[in-house]
């Protein structure tokens, strides 16, 4: 078992700066929830308040309904992972793995038995009786996990544990714990910055900004239906392009580019949101196209990345593998299937409408 | 006694129990468990004091062979009254002063002390001693020589004077004594002793030794040659190693003399290990730097150290009989060369028992050693009498005895009178004539023919004839006071007889009202206590959200408060108090004159401070002292902490080589570093001016050269710790840094600059911090290595002026008040320093 | 990589000098002290005099009370390290991982008690310990040199736990510890090193202090070492054989402590951290 609930918590700090504003979450059971954003947006004083470690300056914390305000973070039934692993560099693997049992009066032989089961699983067997100082990394973060595991607790938090390994070792970190989630099926609480992880590992993802919760939903929500523009510019990679402009009469006008949308809001200023693979070049122009300049060509051999020049502003577009560009010369860009959103200007700007009213999958 | 080691007992125990429960019992009880633990302590200090049997405490001042007989007289009194047991303690002169002093004032103390009479004179005015008159008869006292008991008046006897020490010896005076292996003849006036003095003067100066020089000379020479053509031959590696591809020179210089430094350290030793001791021999010796063993030629040439026409106490230095003795006692060594430089006590006395000094002038109390030296054949005889007067050298005489503590009371002043009686009675003065050839104060005693039998005390008697008494008041410390750096200046060749005389006669002036000075509380006392108070309101206000915050924090986070009470109360009790109490009586009257009854006076004592020329002297010196110390050790540290960095063979054994002028306890190596810098005896001048060829520096004689010794110990005592924390710091330096600056091409002196340096500054700049602090407050150095601010008061820096100040001429309200001012001075240089540095997080 | 080794020899240079410079005036102690006769002054270099004895150290032994200097100063400064350590231990810790009301200005005052002259507190301090029945006891000796030694063991310790990374605290109280367990089974161990440092400079304060021990102490049975060998020393006549031969036992157990720290030393002193 393993819910969590959160209910209108704050974190005020006592110089008045509030990390975290109003958060409302429920996590269900067995579900694996990532929260994301870019660093000092709240994610990890949240992680940290569900945890214990950090008081809670409003609203209230349950798991499996108790209301665990005032708990130790021992007594939550609940396991952490660091980012920099924490683990006691004067006691042994086997030591750091048992401590949480042990503190709890697990006696010797359980905790022997539970401890090689989840070196087993995380193939520790033969680094058991080394100390923290003697392994890589990526054995410590492994460890790490062991740690928590050993333990079989209500719920896990990792608090952004694959931030300090190599790019490969976190590809390969990533997909064992994948793995690990469906074996064992707890419920996990996960804060990274990184998006591609928060997309690959979630259920569910919680985009967070300057302590408030944007959006919650699956991948593939926040990815076509971002409810503002920070989730949207913050979810895929090459990131969304955005194009500043004006709406009158049910079109939208930015420089010579001008394209029908569905209502005749009155705005000076609002945004088009366009994704790189939504875009694509076309030989001919017309109103509803970009007439852009190609800045730099990335070639990857099965897509390429283009980065133009709109107008002063940088659009990016994900086309095909051998499509025929070069630096320095005039091309025109057309939005895909109508595939776009418009926002409200501003950094959080709320979803005006999209192109396709829902272009989710299914 | 038991009892107290029981209390200790219990807190050890007590302890071991608490420490084992610390790993299962949460934090609250535990901490209560070590606050019990220390009320169990304070009770197990406070029950110690209930002891079943009486005891009389009496401190005293005598020498390891007079302490023999004083125990002896002590252990018959005790069989006497087994009701009573005595505690007897040992404590030097000054020591004793200060402490009793202490002790009355905080109401407890020694119910007896036993000291020479001039003791009486500060003690007198403070009122910390008794009237012995109540228990003493008319007809009791009649049978004591009227010069052993001190009269004077204190602030409950008002006008009239009571007695206030009964003596049980008189003397403490001075003689000469000859060394008959030496001298055969008896000096019958002062050019005789002059004559004789030079006669038996035979000084080889070492620059000038040939015979074991030569061997000196060329050894350690072609090694420094061979060393020399070495390091020239690889300037460019050595420049690279400290900084430059260019040969830097000084760096270059730096290095060879280091290394000659060290080869003739080793060196020398073991090729002289068979100089002769014997070489040097002195015609006369003393105490030279010290004005009491000068007063004898004061007196000679018809002088004394007060007007005796005066009503009321006058010095009289500028007489020109003083001016003459002055000239006389400065002649012998610049003229008559008969003693060595810079004189002082241990040297005469070390001199004269080696045989390698003809005559000494010495006190009663050292003459028994010399009589009874197999190797000395000594004979003690009156001091001559001076050619152009006629006078007898006169020496100041005093008779030593006990007084009454003003604390002890009731049954306990009892047993110490009974105490003090069975010490003054015949039978302990017989014994101390006999053993100690101490000349008694009884005057059935005097008469006695055993005087004439034993020629020293034939010649201690006629030389107590011809002396004159010690003043007993209080005054005659400031006399001291102000002769001894004009005094010590003259005998440095810095001012002549006359201008000494002069200076001193005005310091002695100066000192005397200083010391009698009565602050009256002004005004400004109501003014200065209602701004106190509106400042104190005022930080309260100020402060007044940090308040109410504390107040909610404790309940949310006590385990914090809890963690930190116990090292905090500490330091509330044994230094937040005394601290107030200090800030209290630097605006107060407490002297000589206000002793137990000061009163809060205002702002004089600042305004004086920050009046006086000498503050801002001696500020500015304490300042250069501190640089140049902090700067030093620093760079040292640094230095080897660099040469210790890396792959060096041997590098533990270097490390704990380095460490040991930390390791030993500073009061002893200060001690060894002022013998090492003495000018005839001192390794530093044996190797520099006897090796070397160096010219030969007068270190503790001459104010400058007594500074820099002062300096050059402070360092060698400080920069191991600036190594370990330099080489802590370095430790904690990512090695790719280093790495990174190779291929940038950075030189090695590159890498420390940009390097090192700017990732060390988190832990130099605390350590830099501490350093200046304890720098600036460090008494010790200087005290013992320049014995106290000598020569001439010219070595002081502020906390040795402070203790001056406050111990010498008991300016307690003076003392404080400077001691205020260094206090603000280092706050804000910390606070601009750590500010200045942004290390502010280091610290706080 | 290997250095030059020109490089290896100027290290070497450097460092020979010093330590003889650090070494010979520790040496002349034992000269003086091997030398018959009470001779401080002597134009004899030599670190072994000719006519060198044991008188003075058998002299300690056999006619001194110095066993018993030597244990009380043994009892005084052992209590002083056990009770330095322990304050500081749990004093340092608080300063370094809580924010609490009043924690700068705690800071700055434990530098600031490090201001005043030291000479001047004698007299307040002696009327406070008489006013609490201390004169004379141990304890008295043992509060003011905890006190003293306070300041520096506490900035030292906060200093050495802020290299300690507080995950490793939070990691234990996750795994069932109170703050408390999570200080004394994990933190505690890891700042061994600042502890060795603590105890070895409390046991320093007490062992060679004889200011306040004069003022405290006031009968010779309670004597502490420093106070025992400054009896030797005084004014008009000095046993120097013996002082010196004191001088070096004493320096001995500091010394041999100081060896085998050393290693601590280095990386245990940590006034204001270095992170990693």
């Amino acid at each position: 078992m393993g819910i969590i609930r959160l209910e209108h918590v704050y974190k005020r700090y006592d110089d008045g700066y509030v990390a975290v504003q109003d958060a409302n979450l429920t996590i269900e059971d067995g579900e694996f929830l990532v929260l994301v954003g870019p660093s000092g947006c709240g994610k990890s004083t949240t992680l940290r308040m569900i945890a214990g470690l950090e008081s809670i300056s409003d609203g209230d914390v349950y798991i499996d309904g108790d209301r665990v305000n005032d708990r130790e973070p021992g007594d939550r039934d609940i396991a952490m992972v660091f980012q920099n692993y924490a683990l006691y560099p004067h006691m042994t693997v086997r030591a750091n793995m048992g401590f949480g049992l042990k503190m709890r009066g697990v006696s010797g032989n359980i905790i022997e038995e539970r401890v090689k089961d989840a070196a087993s699983i995380l193939s520790l067997e033969d680094l058991l009786d080394r100390r923290p100082k003697e392994m890589s990394g990526g054995q410590r973060q492994r460890v790490a996990v062991g740690r928590a595991i050993v333990r079989q607790p209500a719920a896990f938090l990792f608090d952004e544990p694959l931030s300090n390994l190599d790019a490969k070792l976190r590809v390969q970190m990533r997909t064992e714990l994948s793995r690990l989630h469906q074996r064992l099926g707890t419920t996990t609480v996960y804060v990274t910055h990184d998006q591609v992880e928060a997309m690959t590992l979630g259920h569910r993802i919680v985009v967070m900004n300057r302590g408030i919760i944007q959006q919650v939903d699956t991948p593939l929500n926040l990815y076509h239906q971002p409810l503002n523009r920070f989730v949207a510019g913050f979810i895929g990679s090459p990131a969304m392009n955005f194009v500043e402009g004006s709406s009158r009469a049910g079109r939208f006008r930015s420089g010579e580019m001008e394209m029908e949308i569905p209502e005749a809001w009155a705005r000076d200023n609002v945004t088009l949101g366009v994704r790189p693979e939504d875009l694509k070049i076309i030989d001919s122009s017309a109103s509803d196209t970009l007439a852009v300049r190609v800045d730099v060509v990335e070639r990857m051999g099965n897509e390429t990345i283009g980065y133009f020049d709109f107008a002063g502003q940088p659009m990016v577009a994900r086309l095909a593998g051998d499509v025929a560009l070069s630096p320095g010369t005039m091309t025109t860009l057309a939005i895909r299937d109508a595939r776009w959103h418009l926002f409200e200007s501003g950094e959080e700007g709320t979803r005006l409408a999209s192109g396709q009213a829902d272009h989710s999958p299914g | 006694m038991s009892q107290r080691d029981d209390g200790a007992a219990t807190g050890i125990s007590g302890t071991r129990s608490a420490e084992g429960r610390h790993a299962k019992r949460t934090a609250v009880p535990d901490i209560l468990s070590v606050l019990g633990l220390l009320i169990v302590f304070i009770q197990a200090g406070c029950s110690s004091d209930s002891n079943s049997t009486r005891s009389v405490t009496l401190w005293h001042q005598m020498s390891p062979a007079e302490r023999e007989t004083l125990n002896e007289a002590v252990e018959r009194f005790e069989r006497d009254n087994p009701q009573i047991r005595v505690n007897v303690l040992y404590k030097e002169t000054e020591e004793l002063r200060s402490g009793f002093q202490a002790a009355a004032l905080a109401g407890t103390g020694p119910d007896l002390i036993y000291g020479p009479s001039d003791a009486v004179g500060a003690f007198a005015p403070m009122g910390i001693i008794q009237d012995l008159g109540p228990y003493y008869s008319d007809n009791e006292l009649g049978l004591y020589s009227g010069d052993a008991l001190t009269y004077a008046t204190t602030p409950e006897s008002k006008e009239t004077s009571s007695l206030l020490q009964i003596g049980d010896r008189i003397g403490n005076h001075l003689a000469l004594i000859v060394n008959r292996n030496i001298v055969n003849e008896i000096p019958r006036n002062s050019d005789d002793l002059i004559r004789i003095a030079k006669q038996h003067t035979r000084i080889r100066r070492m620059n000038k030794e040939v015979k074991p020089g030569f061997l000196i000379w060329v050894l350690p020479g072609l090694v420094f040659i061979i060393a020399c053509g070495l390091l020239w031959s690889q300037r460019a590696n050595i420049g690279q190693f400290f900084g430059d591809s260019r040969m830097n020179p000084l760096a270059f210089l730096i290095v060879v003399l280091a290394i000659f430094v060290s080869i003739i350290t080793i060196v020398y030793p073991f090729l002289n290990n068979r100089r002769d001791d014997g070489v040097n021999q002195y015609g006369l010796v003393f105490n030279f730097i010290e004005p009491y063993f000068a007063v004898p030629f004061i007196t000679g040439h018809g002088g004394w150290i007060f007007d005796d026409k005066a009503q009321s106490l006058q010095p009289a230095l500028d007489t020109p009989a003083v001016v003459n003795a002055l000239a006389f006692v400065r002649d012998l060594r610049e003229k008559h060369n008969v003693l060595p430089a810079g004189c002082d006590y241990e040297m005469a006395d070390t001199l004269f028992k080696k045989g390698q000094a003809a005559m000494i002038i010495n006190g009663d109390w050292s003459w028994g050693d010399y009589v009874a030296n197999p190797k000395l054949d000594a004979a003690v005889i009156p001091l001559p009498a001076i050619v152009s007067t006629g006078l007898p050298m006169a020496p100041m005489v005093a008779p030593r005895g006990y007084s009454l503590n003003i604390n002890s009371l009731g049954q306990s002043r009892d047993d110490a009178i009974a105490l003090m009686k069975h010490l003054l009675s015949k039978d302990v003065q017989q014994k101390n004539l006999t053993e100690l050839k101490a000349l008694p104060s009884l005057l059935s005693l005097s008469v006695e023919s055993s005087h004439l039998a034993d020629p020293t005390l034939r010649a201690a008697a006629t030389q107590r004839e011809q002396g004159r008494m010690m003043p007993t008041d209080a005054e005659m410390r400031g006399i001291w006071e102000a002769m001894r750096p004009h005094y010590q200046a003259l005998l440095g060749g810095d001012t002549t007889p006359q201008e000494a005389a002069t200076s001193m006669q005005a310091d002695a002036i100066r000192n005397i009202r200083r010391m009698n000075e009565e602050l009256k509380p002004g005004l400004l006392v109501w003014v200065l206590q209602g701004f106190a108070f509106i400042v104190a309101c005022g930080f309260l206000w100020w402060q007044r959200g940090n308040i109410t915050r504390f107040f909610g924090d404790v309940r949310t986070n006590p385990l914090a408060y809890l963690l930190v009470a116990p090292a905090m109360l500490i330091l509330v009790i044994t230094i937040v108090y005394p601290f107030l109490y200090n800030i209290a009586l630097s605006f107060s009257n407490m002297s000589l004159r206000q002793f137990r009854d000061w009163q809060l006076i205002g702002l004089q004592n600042y305004g004086e401070v920050l009046t006086e020329p000498t503050f801002f002297v001696i500020l500015f010196k304490t300042i250069i002292w501190t640089l140049v110390c902090v700067v030093m050790s620093v760079a040292i540290g640094l230095l080897l902490a660099v040469a210790l960095n890396g792959n060096v063979r041997g590098k533990s054994i270097y490390q704990v080589a380095l460490i040991l002028p930390w390791a030993i306890p500073a009061y002893i190596t200060a001690l060894t570093w002022r013998g090492m810098f003495d000018a005839e005896f001192g390794a530093i001048n044996l190797i520099g001016n006897g090796v070397l060829g160096l010219p030969a520096v007068n270190w503790l004689g001459e104010p400058n050269a007594a500074f820099a010794a002062c300096i050059i110990t402070n360092v060698w005592l400080g920069f191991p710790f600036m190594m370990v924390i330099t080489l802590g710091g370095m430790q904690g330096i990512p090695r790719d840094l280093y790495e990174a600056a190779r291929i940038d091409r950075v030189s090695r002196w590159g890498q420390f600059r940009h390097i090192t340096l700017p990732m060390l500054k988190p832990v130099l700049v605390p350590a830099i911090t501490l350093g200046t602090i304890w720098t600036f407050n460090n008494i010790n150095v200087v005290w013992l290595v320049s014995a106290g601010g000598q020569p001439s008061d010219k070595t002081h820096i502020l906390v040795s002026y402070v203790y001056k100040a406050v111990f010498n001429l008991y300016r307690y309200g003076y003392g404080a008040a400077l001691s205020m001012i260094i206090f603000v001075l280092l706050l804000g240089f910390s606070l601009a320093f750590l500010n200045k540095t942004k290390a502010t997080d280091a610290v706080a | 990589m290997k250095e030059p080794i020109k490089i290896q020899a100027a290290r070497h240079a450097v460092l020979v000098c010093f330590a003889m410079l650090a070494l010979y005036p520790a040496l002349n102690v034992l000269s003086i002290s091997l030398r018959p006769g009470d001779r401080l002054r002597s134009t004899d270099l030599a670190i072994i005099p000719d006519d060198w004895s044991m008188d003075s150290y058998i002299n300690l032994f056999t006619e001194q009370p110095f066993l018993t200097w030597m244990g009380n100063s043994l009892l005084v400064s052992l209590l002083v390290t056990v009770f330095g350590v322990t304050l500081s231990s749990i004093g340092g810790y608080a300063f370094s991982r809580f924010r609490f009301v009043g924690h700068r200005a705690g800071m700055i005052t434990l530098l600031t008690t490090q201001m005043f002259p030291a000479t001047m507190l004698m007299l307040p301090l002696y009327v406070m310990i008489a006013k609490l029945h201390l004169v004379d006891t141990f304890l008295g000796l043992l509060l003011f040199y905890t006190a003293t030694a306070m300041p520096f063991c506490l900035w030292q310790m906060k200093g050495f736990y802020d290299t300690i990374p507080v995950s490793l605290e939070e990691a234990a109280r996750i795994d069932g510890c109170s703050r408390w367990q999570a200080f004394t089974r994990v933190t505690l161990p890891l700042a061994v090193p600042g502890l060795v440092i603590t105890a070895l400079f409390s046991f320093m304060t007490a062992w060679s202090e004889y200011l306040v021990a004069a003022q405290v102490l006031q009968s010779s049975s309670m004597f502490t070492l420093p106070l025992g060998l400054k009896g030797f020393q005084e004014t008009m006549s000095s046993q120097w054989g013996l002082y010196a031969a004191g001088a070096m036992i004493v320096s001995l157990p500091v010394v041999i402590l100081f060896m085998l720290l050393s290693r601590y030393l280095v990386s245990g002193l940590t006034l204001g951290g270095v992170k990693e």
